[in-house]
C-alpha cells in the first residue's frame, strides 16, 4: 500500500479479537479493490504486529462502547467514502467497490445499503426478502415518527462529509443498531435516498445469544438503545437535525458492561 | 470516570513512555487521560491502563499533535507533552489551581516555565520571565510583538477554548513553531494569558534525534512563520480548520523513510 494522504474509503473497524483481524483486513483489501481504502481499527486490544506493518491502518485505542469508538474512528478518518464493519463482516470480493461506484453516480445526501445475509456460519439469506429492508418488518421500528416509505440499511456506504453534517451517530445509543437506524432515518428525513446494491455485499456470522461477546450487546439493546429508539419515535414531534458531531465525548470512555472483562487497571 | 485534564503526548521514544506516564501521576491527583500518538505501539507497561488512549500516525509532531487534539475529551487541555520531558511533582495540579485562580473565563490560558538541558544535568535551570517571552527568539521576534506576550510550549487551556481557534496549524512540521503561532493568533484572538510562577517540568536536550526537527524548523517552518506573522493578523486568518491535519503529509518524511511500492 502507497503512503499516501488521503482514499476513497474510510472504513472503520471495531473489534475484539486481534487474532481475526489480518483476516479481516485482506478482505477488506480484496472488496474495495480497485479504491483505495485506509482500514481504522478502534478497540481495547492492539493489532498485530503484521498489520501495524500497514501503512494505510490506522488505531485507536478506546474502551469506550461501539457507537463511541465507531464516532472516534470517524474523527481521523480521511476517505471520501465512509463505512464501518466488525470482525463477524465477510465481504464479497469487489462487492464494496461495486457500492463505491454506485455510490458515485448518485447525489451528496444518498446512501448506498450494501446488502447483508446474517446466519451462523455465514448463512442465511433475508437479504433477498424486499420486505426485510421495511421498518414496519422489524416491531421496534413501527415508530410514529418513522415514514413507512423509508427504508432500513446497517450497513451504510456514505460520503464521509455526509456523515459529519449529519453528526454522526448519536451515541447515546451503545450498540450499532439502532444508532445506524435513526441516522438512516434522519438522512432520509433530509430527502437522502437509500439505493440498494444489486447483488449481496456482506455475509455475517450472526448468532444471537446471550453468552460471551454477545452478552453486552443484547443487554445494551434491551435496557438501553431500544427503549431510547422508541421513546425518541413515538414522540408526537420529532427533532431531526443533526446532532453534535462530538457527542460521543459524553460517553463513558470505558464501556460499563464490558468493564469487569475487559478492564484490568483502571488508574 | 471521565477525565479532568487532556495531556496529548506526539511521541517517538516508547522507551520514555512509563516515566513520562509516572510523572504524571506524580504530578496530579486528578483524573487525566494520556492520549499518546505515535508510530509505535504501546508499550507492554502501559497496555492495561484505560486513562491512556493511543493512536498510531507516522506525520509530523504537529500533524500527531492535533490528532490526538480532536481524541481529547476534558474539559482542560494541556495540548503538547513532549516524550523527552518529565512533568514536575504536584506541578500539574498547583497550575491548574492557579488557572482556575484567574477566573472561570474560558479564555484565561496559564503558560509554564520549563528548563532544558541535556540529560537533566540541570532539571531547575527556570530563567527569567524574558526568556519565556515570544520576542526572545527567532523568528517570532516580530517587530509587532508586545515584549510581555509568552511562548505556548506548556499551556493549561479550557480545552473549549482551544478549540475555537482550531488547534494547531498543521503547515508546521515542528511543535516550536507551531505553538508560537497559535500563540500569536490566540493573543490577538483575546486570550488572556499569564505566565504561572510554578514551573511545570524538565525537558532531556540532549535527544540525539532532533535533527527532523531542526531541518523542518529551519528550512521549512521558520520561512513559513515568517511568512505568515511578519505582518499581523487579520482577524479572518486567526482560526485554523481543526481537520487541518489532513492538509500534513500521512508520513513525514524528515523522519520516516519508508518509500512508495
Amino acid at each position: 500500500m502507497k503512503v499516501q494522504n488521503n482514499y476513497d474509503l474510510s472504513y472503520v473497524f471495531i473489534g475484539l479479537n486481534p487474532e481475526k483481524w489480518e483476516q479481516n483486513f485482506y478482505n477488506i483489501m480484496g472488496a474495495v479493490a480497485p479504491y483505495t481504502f485506509e482500514f481504522i481499527i478502534v478497540s481495547p486490544y492492539f493489532p498485530t504486529p503484521a498489520l501495524q506493518q500497514e501503512l494505510n491502518v490506522k488505531f485507536i485505542r478506546d474502551f469506550g462502547h461501539p457507537s463511541r469508538c465507531l464516532q472516534l474512528g470517524s474523527t481521523i478518518s480521511v476517505g471520501e467514502f465512509f463505512t464501518w464493519g466488525s470482525e463477524d463482516y465477510r465481504a464479497e470480493p469487489n462487492g464494496i467497490a461495486k457500492s463505491i461506484k454506485l455510490l458515485k453516480k448518485n447525489r451528496f445526501y444518498d446512501v448506498i445499503n450494501m446488502l447483508y445475509s446474517e446466519g451462523p456460519g455465514y448463512t442465511g439469506s433475508q437479504h433477498l426478502d424486499e420486505n426485510y429492508w421495511k421498518p414496519y418488518t422489524h416491531p421496534p421500528l413501527r415508530q410514529k415518527q418513522v415514514n413507512p416509505e423509508w427504508q432500513i440499511c446497517m450497513t451504510p456506504l456514505l460520503r464521509l462529509q455526509l456523515f459529519r453534517e449529519m453528526g454522526g451517530v448519536d451515541c447515546r445509543y451503545e450498540h450499532f443498531n439502532f444508532n445506524v437506524h435513526d441516522l438512516m432515518f434522519r438522512i432520509q428525513h433530509r430527502n437522502g435516498r437509500i439505493i440498494k446494491t444489486p447483488e449481496k455485499v456482506y455475509s455475517h456470522d450472526h448468532v444471537p445469544q446471550y453468552v460471551g461477546d454477545h452478552r453486552a450487546f443484547e443487554d445494551c439493546q434491551a435496557e438501553n438503545d431500544m427503549p431510547r429508539f422508541i421513546m425518541r419515535y413515538s414522540q408526537p414531534t420529532i427533532d431531526m437535525t443533526p446532532i453534535p458531531y462530538d457527542n460521543w465525548m459524553f460517553q463513558s470512555n470505558i464501556w460499563a458492561r464490558r468493564e469487569k472483562r475487559y478492564v484490568k487497571n483502571e488508574a | 470516570m471521565k477525565p479532568k485534564l487532556s495531556i496529548v503526548m506526539p511521541a517517538i521514544r516508547p522507551q520514555n513512555w512509563v516515566a513520562a506516564y509516572e510523572s504524571i501521576l506524580k504530578s496530579t491527583k486528578e483524573h487525566f487521560e494520556l492520549i499518546i500518538v505515535s508510530p509505535f505501539p504501546l508499550i507492554k507497561e502501559l497496555t492495561g491502563l484505560t486513562n491512556i488512549k493511543h493512536v498510531v500516525d507516522f506525520g509530523s509532531p504537529v500533524r500527531a499533535t492535533q490528532i490526538g487534539i480532536t481524541l481529547a475529551e476534558a474539559p482542560y487541555l494541556f495540548p503538547n507533552f513532549c516524550d523527552d520531558a518529565l512533568f514536575l511533582e504536584n506541578a500539574i495540579d498547583e497550575n491548574l489551581a492557579f488557572l482556575d485562580s484567574m477566573g472561570s473565563a474560558e479564555n484565561n490560558v496559564v503558560t509554564c516555565k520549563y528548563s532544558e538541558s541535556d540529560g537533566f544535568s540541570h532539571p531547575t535551570r527556570w530563567n527569567d520571565d524574558s526568556y519565556y517571552t515570544l520576542v526572545n527568539s527567532y523568528p517570532v521576534n516580530k517587530t509587532w510583538v508586545p515584549n510581555d506576550w509568552y511562548v505556548f510550549n506548556n499551556p493549561f487551556w479550557h480545552r473549549s477554548y482551544f478549540e475555537s481557534f482550531g488547534g494547531y496549524d498543521c503547515s508546521f512540521g515542528a511543535t516550536p513553531i507551531s505553538h508560537a503561532d497559535l500563540a500569536l493568533r490566540a493573543y490577538l484572538g483575546g486570550a488572556v494569558v499569564k505566565l504561572s510562577p510554578i514551573p511545570i517540568m524538565k525537558v532531556d536536550h540532549g535527544q540525539n534525534d532532533h535533527r527532523p526537527i531542526e531541518i523542518s524548523q529551519l528550512y521549512f517552518d521558520s520561512p513559513a512563520f515568517t511568512h505568515k506573522h511578519t505582518n499581523r493578523l487579520s482577524p479572518d486568518k486567526i482560526k485554523v480548520d481543526k481537520d487541518n491535519w489532513k492538509n500534513a503529509q500521512s508520513l513525514w518524511e524528515f523522519r520516516f523513510q519508508i518509500s512508495n511500492e
